[in-house]
């Protein structure tokens, strides 16, 4: 086939598919319709393991009052769920003292500020959180005095609360928005660069902080206890939500886990992190399932709304197709017309697609970035990308040839009889 | 059968086509044999089921018989495949028929230009070609024209032109003056001789008596057979 004869049925397709503009725009953007939600199921599905993997931001357990372990992690590394009960001081030092233990950090929940998080914690959180890279403040920034009312907020809740460096704040009581304001007022001091994990949606302030916050009353085996602003905190009124810890090797894990999860009950060593994310994602798994299979019946509607086009478009030009038989057109340019229409409408199809999915992983990824300050954005090469790109244009290329291998056994004289 | 020349451009022997309708064979032709010389000028004739339309489909390598023996400009017909058939349509015969059969979105020369574009011939040639056959049916100021701003008389000598382009050794016109006026259908009628005067081979398949008395020998067919096939 000459590049006359490919441009002679280019135009062909050009000037029958302005005829019929809307059927096709219809069809090509159910397709891609299709295409995109499948394209963006797995994508986001891929993003969002990847992601809550490496949402412990190099924390690989969590111990916190006894509940399950994914509990523990939903509150602990996600802040997701409120905790449900604290943990005395002492189990922080004996996390900190452990040599199973690299690192342990402190946390304390129980405030919000705008539906944000707020956490008290030690400074030496942002020394050692971060996977693979370490947390980093803005410029201008600065760590909170551990002694003053001072807060670093992640960029999410900085998105979402307007606060910005030299803000004050009144932090409210509860994890929902709406909560008493605590007369406490604090400053932000710093401004932490995106990390992509659920940090992010965290405004940070001493732990003390939390212990100290007016309207807040300590528990201990003696009553409940406020601590004067100038007197410093006894140990045994020490209280701690949750410690994040990274644990020394895999058999300092399974010992701790015996240690805390089987002989002990008094807290819930959640551990590893990974897999407890990894079961979450797995439980789910049937649902990006049913979706993939929803989105792919989509696809498939569109394509046979596409063949219809195709089929119909043919049976009006039937004529024309007889024409070019009597004129000396082979079979395989008579059949190359409805298979360069159905791969062109099917490559269009998929451009649908691809440009739609990044939309719907755009808007995906932003919703979920200010529910729980995950990154969705990234995500790198996709191989179904490659399989899409080939199958649209290819099934396009399929149906047209169906409809033209359908229009190659009508007979061309009775046609040109009938058609003018 | 008479034939006007030693080596027929058209031979056909015992030429049957049988279709199959169900458990029902029915034969469109029946052992039909005859040959068209070159230059000759022919008129097909019949009522409807008498087998024109098969013999035209036959006659113009749209369909192959279902046995005898079928030569076109010394060409086993019957042996070719579908490819082999579409390159003889190409350059063997041009088409006319009664409703013209235009491609709606191209002009006259675009239309006429369409089966050189299936031969292959580099574009300088079928520029010069066009030109010519266009100029042969008198539509060289129309040739940019699209098949709506064209009268039937003009369409039907464009679909002509596009017959003769390809400088075929037979003319195949079905019921070309059906769908025009008698004075439109007298000058392309007049169109036909012509080309048969310039040495062309004009097989016309028609119902109309008058239209047949334009060639110089009829051939009549009736329930797929020869009925008979006499000099005007």
């Amino acid at each position: 086939m000459n590049a006359r004869v490919l441009k002679t049925l280019f135009l062909l397709l050009v000037r029958d598919a302005g005829r019929r503009k809307l059927p096709l725009a219809i069809a090509i953007l159910a397709a891609g319709l299709g295409g995109a939600l499948v394209l963006s199921t797995i994508a986001a599905g891929a993003r969002a393991r990847s992601a809550f993997n490496a949402a412990g931001a190099g924390f690989d357990a969590v111990l916190a009052a006894r509940s399950s372990p994914l509990q523990c992690v939903l509150s602990g590394i996600f802040h997701l769920e409120p905790f449900i009960a604290n943990l005395p001081w002492d189990f922080y030092v004996r996390m900190a003292d452990d040599p199973r233990i690299e690192v342990a950090i402190p946390i304390a929940g129980g405030d919000s500020y705008e539906g944000i998080p707020i956490l008290g914690t030690d400074a030496a959180l942002f020394e050692v959180a971060g996977e693979p890279e370490r947390w980093r403040l803005s410029r201008n920034s600065r760590l909170f005095d551990p002694l003053r009312r001072e807060a670093v907020i992640g960029s999410v809740a900085a998105a979402e609360t307007g606060l910005n460096l030299g803000d004050h704040f009144h932090p409210a009581h509860g994890p929902e928005e709406g909560g008493e304001e605590h007369d406490d007022e604090y400053l932000v001091v710093g401004v932490m660069e995106p990390t992509g994990s659920p940090a992010d949606r965290v405004i940070w302030i001493p732990l003390e902080g939390v212990l100290r916050m007016s309207g807040h009353m300590l528990q201990s085996p003696d009553g409940a206890y406020a601590p004067d602003p100038d007197e410093e905190i006894p140990d045994d009124m020490m209280q701690v939500s949750a410690v994040l810890l990274r644990v020394r090797d895999t058999s300092s894990g399974f010992s701790l886990d015996q240690e805390w999860n089987r002989d002990g009950r008094d807290a819930t060593f959640a551990w590893p992190v990974t897999r407890l994310v990894a079961s979450v994602v797995q439980r789910l798994g049937w649902v990006e399932a049913v979706l993939r299979a929803l989105s792919w019946f989509t696809v498939l509607a569109g394509f046979g709304f596409l063949f219809a086009i195709v089929h119909h478009s043919l049976r009006e030009r039937r004529g024309e197709l007889a024409t070019l038989r009597t004129v000396g057109a082979p079979r395989s340019v008579v059949i190359s017309i409805p298979f360069l229409e159905g791969a062109v409408f099917g490559a269009l199809a998929g451009l649908v697609a691809y440009a739609l999915h990044h939309v719907i992983l755009v808007i995906v990824a932003r919703y979920v970035r200010s529910e729980t300050g995950l990154d969705l954005s990234g995500g790198g090469f996709d191989p179904t990308y490659v399989t899409v790109a080939a199958l649209f244009p290819l099934c396009g290329g399929l149906i047209g040839l169906l409809a033209g291998l359908g229009a190659y056994r009508w007979q061309p004289t009775e046609l040109l009889r009938r058609s003018g | 059968m008479t034939p006007q020349s030693d080596s027929p451009l058209l031979l056909m022997e015992e030429i049957s086509k049988v279709y199959r309708v169900g458990q029902e064979e029915v034969y469109a032709l029946r052992s039909v044999s005859l040959a068209i010389g070159r230059n000759e000028y022919v008129a097909i004739m019949g009522p409807s089921g008498s087998g024109k339309s098969t013999m035209m489909n036959l006659i113009g390598c749209l369909d192959t018989p279902s046995s005898g023996r079928y030569l076109l400009a010394g060409r086993a017909v019957q042996e070719l495949d579908e490819d082999e058939l579409a390159a003889i349509r190409n350059r063997e015969i041009g088409f006319v028929f009664q409703t013209f059969n235009l491609l709606p979105r191209s002009t006259a020369a675009g239309n006429v230009e369409l089966p050189l574009i299936y031969r292959g011939l580099p574009a300088a040639e079928r520029k010069r070609r066009v030109a010519g056959a266009i100029a042969r049916v008198g539509l060289s100021d129309r040739a940019t024209h699209r098949p709506n701003q064209l009268s039937g008389g003009q369409r039907q000598r464009v679909a002509i032109a596009r017959a003769l382009v390809t400088e075929p050794s037979l003319i195949l016109a079905d019921e070309p003056t059906g769908n025009l006026d008698t004075a439109t259908g007298e000058e392309i009628l007049r169109a036909f001789a012509e080309i048969h005067r310039g040495g062309n081979t004009v097989v016309l398949v028609t119902h109309e008596e008058d239209v047949a008395r334009h060639a110089q020998r009829i051939i009549r067919l009736r329930d797929g057979r020869v009925e008979s096939d006499s000099a005007v």
